[in-house]
């Protein structure tokens, strides 16, 4: 599918310019999501601060209790395990817990994959672009680091971030390769799960690094391409009836609601509803949006639907895309 | 990497041994674990679960970069525990530990060392030249250090041999 272009209005475009956002960014957000007022305002604040506790070093309660005796001000989000950092006095990674691996520092959104994923002990799981380890650290505790994880990452700067982030959080249950994703056809497994947070151009992430602001259109085919051929190579690790949860952080349709579209009419997946925790969440009092059934007229496979976006605006969160697909049982 | 043999398992008892009692055994049946070598200049030690440690065999090629939890580095004589180490074995036993005041541990994690007034209790048995577990009045393990004198001791008592706050400064 071409990159979708939409043409800026003239005080769109004077908006962004005095802003620094690119006009054909901001516009293709207006139109796929409405609300742009709300949404760049949003995207122009700062980013809130948030942490998931890892139940594997220590008790959550505990964990929030001493927080809160050195001055933290924590608020539930309505995400199992994830804060909302109100106040601190200090930086929030740099507390003797966090150094214990009692949390990770973690934005609401980032935490939503997982739970999609629903991994269970006892399965063979594969984090396909795993680096830094956030998804990482939370799927193994979500098993009781019961499972047998393999996580995936080929930048070593990245691989080291990882490597540091397991071992702070004591993981038993973790192999890390500095490898690309497609190397993981050598080991020769079939997953039970695979989550792929896949590589993407970041636009709901603008607010931690405004550079994306300036995100050009030129980038997106590229970042498309190769999408596509991970949830290709996704499809081939998977066991006959595995699960695979595809995540970005863009919100392009072209990486997210194109690339499903694809997965099920071209791969033989079936998109899943996501289960209850998700489906039930009210993030900033808003449910999860469904994913864009209709997109610059063309119509997507209806299952599409079942995926979900959180965004800056209304969800107070970096924007996040989860689907849920299931690989054919023959 | 590969399952650690005997002679390896023998530097662990002995240095789990030092540090209050050889728990290694049940410790590793609680877990489901097991001990993974990955060989190299020095041999790194790896905590294992078992369900991980089946694909490993099972599997070998390629070979991960790490797996597992890294306790620590044997050699020809010893095992050294390594951060994640020192923290598990801390858990376990009460021997060897050093508590230290929640300024003296802000230091520490800077890697600095601990002075006789950030000492709040220790051990019976924790001697100078020893190698201690640093550790909050929470009963976290927080890092390893020497002691340089006999505790509670005036000026530098403890000298850092690794803090946990190496994962702000290095960890990536």
């Amino acid at each position: 599918m071409e990159v979708l272009r939409v043409a800026p209005t003239p005080a769109l475009r004077q908006w962004s310019e005095k802003n620094g956002f690119s006009p054909e960014l901001v516009a293709r957000w207006g139109a796929f999501y409405g609300d742009l007022p709300q949404m760049l305002k949003a995207m122009k604040s700062p980013p809130l601060t948030h942490l998931r506790m890892n139940p594997l070093r220590g008790d959550p309660n505990e964990t929030r209790r001493r927080l809160e005796e050195k001055g933290f001000t924590l608020e539930e989000t309505g995400v199992p395990g994830t804060l909302k950092v109100l106040e601190a006095p200090f930086s929030a990674g740099a507390t003797e817990e966090y150094l214990l691996g009692r949390y990770y520092l973690q934005d609401v959104s980032s935490a939503l994959p997982a739970f999609a994923l629903e991994p269970r002990p006892g399965e063979t799981i594969a984090d396909l672009c795993a680096a830094p380890g956030g998804k990482t650290v939370q799927l193994a505790a979500m098993t009781g680091d019961r499972a047998a994880i393999y996580a995936f990452d080929s930048d070593p700067a990245r691989v080291q971030a990882l490597e540091s982030n397991l071992q702070r959080c004591g993981l038993m249950s973790t192999a890390v390769y500095e490898r690309r994703a497609q190397d993981a056809t050598a080991l020769g497994i079939s997953f039970d799960r695979i989550l792929l947070d896949a590589p993407c151009t970041g636009e709901g992430v603008v607010q931690r690094d405004p550079g994306r602001r300036m995100g050009h259109l030129g980038e997106y085919e590229a970042c498309a391409r190769d999408q596509r051929d991970l949830v290709d190579l996704a499809h081939k690790l998977l066991k006959p009836g595995g699960l695979l949860v595809y995540s970005t952080c863009t919100l392009a349709p072209e990486e997210n609601e194109v690339q499903v579209h694809r997965a099920i009419t071209e791969l033989g997946f079936t998109a899943e509803p996501l289960p209850p925790t998700l489906r039930d969440l009210r993030l900033n009092g808003a449910p999860l949006k469904p994913g864009l059934t209709r997109v610059a007229e063309r119509d997507l496979h209806p299952g599409v639907a079942l995926a979900a976006h959180a965004l800056p605006h209304p969800h107070g969160s970096l924007g996040f895309f989860i689907a849920r697909l299931r690989k054919g049982a023959s | 990497m590969r399952p650690a043999g005997d002679d390896e398992l023998d530097r662990l008892h002995d240095t789990f041994d030092r540090f209050g009692g050889d728990f290694l055994e049940s410790w590793l049946s609680h877990a489901d674990a097991e001990i993974w070598i990955r060989p190299g200049k020095v041999r790194a030690v790896h905590i294992v679960r078992k369900i991980l440690g089946e694909q490993l065999r099972a599997h070998p090629e390629p070979v991960p970069k790490i797996a597992g939890l890294f306790l620590g580095e044997v050699d020809r004589y010893r095992f050294h525990l390594s951060l994640e180490g020192a923290y598990e074995v801390g858990r376990r036993t009460k021997e060897n530990r050093v508590f230290v005041s929640d300024k003296a541990a802000q230091l520490f994690l800077y890697g600095r060392d601990v002075l006789g007034e950030g000492i709040e209790r220790w051990d019976p048995g924790v001697k100078r030249g020893n190698v201690a577990l640093v550790t909050t009045l929470r009963g976290d393990v927080i890092g390893l250090a020497e002691v340089l004198m006999a505790l509670p001791g005036n000026g530098r008592v403890l000298e850092p041999l690794a803090d946990r706050g190496w994962y702000l400064r290095e960890g990536g």
